[in-house]
């Protein structure tokens, strides 16, 4: 990326980080008020119901934390055949040093995306909604196909939000990053959506001193938006994780096999996408055709 | 956008991928006439594959009631009202598809169902279009007339689906032209719920993905018939591989029914899909409903039922429906039997055509009782 002299978003250390979104700690770091527009670069068109997001990040050397914050004019969690919850999401290129379209990645410049959907946060609270609303049938059900599906589906399995890589639209692949914790809090009609992780982090490969950039999704449930049918920021928004004093002595010392390591990282996932996509395409063996991803 | 060739429009359609036809394609002929809606095939499907947790409202295959039925409610009364009233000029559609009506920013125009919608996948069982009068005649075509429709996912040649799937989780199989739901890529946009004028794309809240009609891979790829197929206590249904119009082969079942004799009909080719189940229409229902749901072949086939009991290679045929399990991919006449051969040429089945019938006295002189069953 072109380094600006004034990044758009920075992550102030702090003493600790806020496990809460309603942290009172929350009113040292500055709101980056974030652009939001419908999302018209690929069909399904859609989105428009969420207009600005609100962007705070902190850190204290050892966990990054962004929160999320956007009006919304319900609480959308539930999920059923035609009713969607809202939900958010944060991008980061995998190389800062290249950023890729903002067309969710290009081929071999591969982005990664924490989401955030409120049912994931806590499937619990889901699961009791999905049986008040759909009714069960005693002893309906065949054990094989209870086996089976709970091996199927896209929901995390242990974790409570997803990290994500794509290289393009119709990339987006889940990864497995237990690592990513998420808080939520709906109060006033604003949604504070909270993603911590810690530091510093493979991929992308944040530390204190990582200047790089951010893009946001948001989804209104309510407004039947979902996967392609979202807010969008159009354009890359840059961050930076400010350093301390200390920290940034440490990073200068450690800044090389990191940045080596989360570049390799980054090259590996990037490959894998590629392999995983020519695999689909050709699919020799079980003879299928696919579709242009 | 790409263009593909649709023979059921007689014309080139927008699509949103390149026309790719599969080596083979999966078909079916539901003969409608004989279809008693007794549910055997819903049933033997929903053991097979959606006995599930989530999966309660989903019926891969369903038989409905015209005019009424619908599952789930109303889907095709919906869709044709969004695509408006069309015309076709012959066999040439003049109309637009569900491609090419899409609107700005969409690849297909559709809707999705609420989940009322799923609750009562019978409603209208067994009601006519009219009410019955007194003192009124049995006349063909009846007027107030009803028939059975037997559904299940269509494996159609350009899949609304498929198209409406922004990721490309959802594939048409090169070797048997079976569409199927990748369950580790789909990320539940119910996108295809939506695309699918047919509905036959599920979603399940347990799993957050969706679901759909595998055509029974796992029998088609042994030279077995769909468990639908297999259980039909009517024998309606016959499973194989259709060729396009002009590579039809006279001895392949589906080739004969749907090409060479025009009796079977696909359900609402108007949408563009091209879909891959063929149906038999029935004879006793007025022509203007059956040639809005199977298309303008509709009254030609309809003639071509009538006189098949004088054609030995149909009636034939028929007896064959429901005969074997195994796949019957040619079929001969031998005299008075009709003979089905299966995919590596041998025999699979072997039918009378005509069963012997013996009527009887009315009255039983050894046991001096009279029959109440003559024939």
């Amino acid at each position: 990326m072109a380094p600006e002299d004034e990044p758009a978003i920075v992550a102030r250390p702090t003493s600790r980080v806020p496990e809460e979104p309603t942290d009172p700690l929350w009113s040292q770091a500055p709101a980056t008020p974030v652009l939001l527009l419908p999302q018209r670069m690929t069909t399904p068109n859609g989105g428009g119901a969420v207009q600005n997001v609100d962007v705070r990040a902190l850190h204290d050397g050892g966990t990054l934390a962004v929160l999320l914050s956007w009006k919304s004019t319900a609480a959308d969690t539930a999920v059923g055949i035609n009713r969607f919850r809202d939900a958010c999401a944060v991008m980061f290129p995998a190389d800062p040093d290249d950023l890729p379209a903002i067309t969710m990645g290009e081929a071999g410049k591969p982005v990664v995306v924490w989401q955030w959907k409120p049912d994931w946060e806590s499937p619990e609270a889901q699961e009791t909604a999905r049986k008040a609303r759909y009714p069960e049938y005693g002893d309906f059900y065949n054990p094989a196909n209870e086996a089976l599906f709970r091996e199927v589906g896209d929901r995390p399995r242990d974790e409570r939000a997803n990290v994500l890589v794509a290289e393009g639209f119709g990339t987006l692949t889940r990864t497995h990053d237990p690592d990513l914790q998420v808080r939520s809090r709906f109060a006033d009609g604003t949604w504070h959506v909270l993603f911590r992780h810690p530091m510093p982090g493979t991929y992308p490969s944040i530390r204190p001193g990582w200047r790089g950039a951010m893009n946001f999704a948001v989804w209104d449930g309510g407004s039947e938006e979902v996967g392609a049918r979202k807010s969008i920021s159009l354009q890359w928004q840059s961050f930076e994780i400010e350093a301390t004093g200390a920290q940034s002595l440490a990073a200068v010392a450690g800044a090389s096999p990191l940045a080596l390591a989360g570049g390799l990282t980054a090259a590996g996932i990037a490959w894998a996408i590629r392999r995983r996509m020519a695999l689909a395409k050709e699919t020799p063996s079980a003879g299928e055709t696919r579709a242009a991803e | 956008m790409p263009k593909a060739y649709n023979w059921q429009l007689g014309r080139e359609m927008d699509y949103f991928y390149e026309g790719n036809r599969p080596q083979r394609q999966f078909a079916m002929v539901f003969d409608t006439n004989k279809c008693i809606a007794c549910q055997t095939c819903t049933i033997a499907c929903k053991n097979a594959w959606t006995s599930g947790r989530g999966q309660e409202h989903m019926f891969w295959n369903n038989v409905e009631t015209k005019p009424w039925g619908g599952f789930p409610l109303g889907y095709d009364q919906r869709v044709l009202e969004l695509l408006g009233p069309q015309e076709w000029k012959g066999d040439q559609y003049q109309g637009k598809t569900l491609f090419e009506a899409a609107p700005q920013g969409e690849r297909v125009l559709g809707f999705r169902p609420e989940d009322e919608d799923y609750a009562h996948p019978n409603i209208g069982e067994d009601e006519a279009a009219a009410i019955v009068e007194e003192g009124m005649k049995v006349l063909l075509p009846h007027v107030p007339w009803m028939f059975y429709l037997p559904r299940i996912c269509n494996h159609c040649t350009y899949p609304a689906c498929l198209a409406a799937c922004p990721r490309g989780s959802i594939y048409k199989r090169q070797e048997d032209g079976i569409v199927l739901i990748d369950q580790d890529r789909c990320r539940g946009y119910r996108e295809c719920v939506k695309g699918c004028p047919y509905k036959k794309p599920f979603f399940r809240t347990t799993t957050q993905v969706s679901e759909k009609c595998v055509g029974c891979y796992p029998l088609v790829e042994k030279g077995l018939q769909p468990h639908c197929v297999q259980n039909c206590i009517g024998k309606i249904r016959i499973q194989g591989f259709l060729n396009v119009p002009e590579r039809s082969q006279p001895d392949n079942p589906l080739d004969f029914l749907v090409h060479e004799k025009k009796m079977a009909c696909p359900l609402f080719p108007q949408l563009g899909l091209e879909p891959n189940v063929y149906y038999i229409p029935p004879i006793h229902v007025p022509l203007e409903p059956l040639v809005q749901i199977f298309g303008p072949g509709a009254p030609r086939a309809v003639e071509a039922y009538r006189k098949a009991k004088d054609d030995p290679e149909v009636v034939g045929l028929i007896q064959l429906f429901g005969s074997t399990d195994r796949r019957i991919e040619r079929f001969k006449l031998t005299g008075t039997e009709a003979v089905g051969y299966g995919p590596d040429g041998a025999e699979v089945a072997r039918v009378p055509l005509y069963e012997p019938q013996v009527v009887r006295d009315a009255f039983d002189p050894a046991l001096g009782l009279p029959r109440l069953n003559i024939t």
